[in-house]
């Protein structure tokens, strides 16, 4: 049993700290934005602020907000996934290494490892339990969500802080735009972070009921893997009310079969609005848990026709051109 | 001879990324690593880099980097006796 207690985001299009939805029509880039939404100072310390990269500072505010949210109950483990890590520190630390391996600078190495992150909200957060980072390319935080899964299987009352971060670097889209090159992203940054736990507090808004990863799935297979998994639920295609698609520029017909299989379903999509990054899902996540606690997700989202229904279960699917393929099932309380 | 002090407290604020400082909030003689500017040892570690990049100036001896990073005053007069 996965129960989410705590849910919070920071990205384009939600402020740090306020966990809200801040709509604007369109794709906003980020370094338009960052200055309105990365506003850190009243919630982590100058001295500590000075050497934290875009990464930490997000999660850090993110991290604190879900721990506040799930009434502070004692922290058994920090897990976190991420597709790039602290790409800025690392760019800078490389650059500086191609023009003098014999002095570099030492802040800049203790940044730019991926597991930063992970390693400061431990400190920040005094948490000396578990720690773990999954760099899983666009299934890295659905990789952290299942090691969180797996810690969560025992019998002791268990509290985890788990999410996925990416930020954006100058030099970020020039290195996608070499390994996508026939892509056309918009590129985004975030961290959203979740606070699970094994048991059902007062505060627990959705229960994760399945995480499925697929590396490699032909489309004539996707119809199969979506009953099986809704068999393993027990569930039926209507009972699902919502599903949250990360449709992005490549319009495969993957997402198709989706809305054919659910065309009684509602059907969203989000990576238009805050661009496209690895760890991005998180957003979809935390939209089916905003969707739960206002029983509604906003019809900005909306790609299709709108399904009027109380919004219960949610698919949550992903794929990256073709591949890494993830189904995150997600229940209202 | 000032001109070194100054450039020192920008080179400083610069690469410890002192967002809430500016030149003029930094004293000649203030303590770097005391409450004054509140440096830590990971600072140390980038002034050792910065002096021997900018400066060309080796700290060979770790153990006089205390009395060397005391203040922008010390570091200056260390500069300009080792350059």
């Amino acid at each position: 049993m996965m129960y989410i207690n705590g849910f919070s985001a920071i990205n384009t299009l939600t402020k740090a700290g306020e966990n809200e939805l801040s709509l604007e029509a369109g794709f906003v880039a980020v370094p338009f934005k960052r200055q309105a939404y990365q506003d850190y100072k009243n919630y982590i310390k100058g001295a500590a602020l000075r050497r934290m990269s875009p990464s930490v500072k997000m999660s850090a505010v993110a991290a604190q907000q879900v721990i506040s949210q799930a009434n502070h109950k004692n922290l058994n483990g920090v897990i976190v996934g991420t597709g790039m890590g602290c790409k800025a520190d690392s760019d800078a630390f490389l650059e500086k290494l191609l023009e003098d391996e014999t002095l570099l600078s030492p802040t800049k190495f203790i940044q730019s490892t991926h597991n930063t992150v992970a390693g400061q909200l431990a400190i920040l957060l005094d948490c000396k339990a578990y720690n773990m980072t999954f760099v899983q390319n666009s299934l890295s935080l659905e990789s952290a969500l299942i090691d969180a899964q797996l810690e969560l299987a025992s019998s002791e009352e268990k509290n985890i802080l788990v999410g996925g971060v990416d930020e954006l670097s100058p030099k970020t889209e020039e290195h996608l735009q070499f390994l996508h090159p026939e892509s056309t992203f918009n590129f985004g940054e975030g961290a959203h972070f979740f606070m699970v736990a094994n048991q059902k507090y007062n505060e627990s808004v959705a229960q994760i009921k399945s995480i499925e990863l697929v590396s490699e799935l032909k489309a004539e297979n996707l119809q199969t893997k979506i009953n099986e998994i809704l068999e393993r639920n027990k569930l039926q295609i209507n009972d699902i009310d919502a599903v949250i698609l990360g449709i992005d520029q490549y319009l495969d017909n993957y997402y198709g079969i989706l809305q054919e299989t659910f065309h009684n379903s509602a059907v969203y999509t989000y990576k238009n609005k805050i661009g496209e990054f690895y760890t991005t899902n998180g957003f979809a996540l935390w939209l089916a848990c905003y969707g739960f606690k206002n029983q509604q997700i906003p019809t900005e989202f909306l790609y299709g026709k709108t399904v009027g229904k109380r919004l219960n279960n949610v698919l949550i699917y992903n794929q990256n051109n073709g591949k890494e393929h993830s189904f995150i099932l997600v229940q209202n309380l | 001879m000032s001109n070194l002090r100054e450039e020192l407290k920008y080179k400083i604020i610069e690469n410890l990324n002192l967002e809430d400082l500016s030149v003029e909030d930094i004293g000649n003689n203030d303590l770097l690593f005391g409450d004054d500017i509140g440096l830590d040892s990971i600072d140390a570690l980038e002034i050792i880099v910065l002096l021997e990049k900018d400066y060309g100036i080796k700290i060979t001896d770790p153990k006089q980097g205390k009395e060397i990073f005391e203040s922008i005053e010390t570091i200056a007069q260390f500069i300009e006796k080792n350059q």
